[in-house]
């Protein structure tokens, strides 16, 4: 039988953490990013669009989020006549992205 | 949330792994580029050491070996294994300092081979038989450095351009010369053809995740 008083501190962590998780990483998308650009030295856009399935709208849009952040840093340049986009995460993003995992892994499990 | 934002998120273990394993062929597995590169290397050691006085053809298409293999190489890399879009592999401290150190070990012995030559011929260097001699193994520490990225491709690589050197001065290796290249080409073929079916299958699995995520 379990008093009110009893669960108050086995709920507590969970709810550090999850005022703890990075909003800005927790949106499916941007974290769907940033765990593709984290397996990887640079990544172009194509691959992005392939991999995610995201649309370049919102590809775009989501990048530029993480970019004004300092989580990601964005090259443009140009193969012939073609436009390269190649994304790379930056130490920033990838202490983000790591402390996010730590986070959501609290948050998961079970009370002690 | 969306249903893509939902299937992402379910994924992105999935996503990690691929994108890992897809970005492998940027850098340290070559496939089919690893099989040509084992063949050219079994063809031109033997036919290099035991056909007698090769012909000049001959000898042309053996010093051509290791243009046409980096350049297909490289080739099948950006045109066919990262055709989905570019994947730098992210490679670690120990593989960038064991590329350094063979490089600079390279660059060493390059320097101490051409050097001497050069003194010692000039100024009789302007034949074909030593400019290209002088040629391939003076450009040797820069193929190193941008095209033979991992141990097995050093291996063969290196023996492929000193061959094209040697051939064109007019010599060649005997049979128990260069041990290590048929060893090291014939792993890098077997090796090519594994990594070629391990990126058949990161093909299927990227397809179905599309699929899934669409």
């Amino acid at each position: 039988m379990s008093v009110a008083g009893d669960e108050a501190p086995a709920a507590a962590p969970s709810a550090r953490a999850l005022v703890a998780l990075d909003r800005l990483v927790h949106e499916p998308a941007r974290l769907a990013i940033l765990t593709v650009l984290a397996e990887a030295e640079e990544v172009e856009f194509r691959f992005l669009e392939s991999v995610t399935g995201l649309t370049k709208g919102n590809i775009s849009s989501h990048v530029a989020k993480l970019e004004a952040a300092d989580y990601v840093t964005v090259t443009k340049r140009f193969q012939g006549r073609k436009p390269v986009t190649s994304y790379r995460i930056t130490a920033t993003g990838r202490a983000a992205l790591d402390a996010y995992r730590a986070a959501l892994s609290e948050l998961v499990r079970p009370p002690t | 949330m969306t249903q893509t934002s939902s299937a992402l998120e379910q994924n992105v273990g999935r996503l990690s792994e691929l994108t890992r394993r897809y970005a492998r062929f940027s850098v340290s597995a070559a496939g089919l580029g690893g099989v040509l590169g084992g063949a050219l290397v079994l063809v031109t050691y033997f036919v290099g050491a035991l056909v007698p006085d090769l012909s000049a053809p001959a000898r042309l298409a053996l010093a051509s070996a290791p243009l046409v293999w980096i350049v297909a190489k490289e080739l099948l890399r950006s045109r066919y294994y990262q055709r989905l879009g570019r994947v730098e592999e992210a490679r670690s401290r120990a593989d960038r300092l064991w590329h350094l150190a063979l490089t600079a070990v390279t660059l060493v012995i390059s320097a101490a081979i051409v050097a001497p030559v050069l003194v010692k011929a000039w100024p009789d260097v302007w034949d074909l038989g030593t400019l290209g001699y002088l040629g391939f193994v003076a450009a040797l520490p820069l193929l190193v450095w941008f095209f033979m990225r991992t141990p097995l491709e050093y291996i063969a690589g290196v023996f492929l351009v000193v061959q094209a050197a040697v051939v064109l001065a007019g010599g060649n290796y005997q049979l128990w010369q260069q041990p290590q290249a048929p060893i090291g080409g014939a792993v890098l073929l077997v090796l090519g053809v594994r990594q070629h079916l391990e990126f058949l299958r990161i093909e299927r699995e990227l397809e179905r995740l599309r699929a899934e995520l669409a």
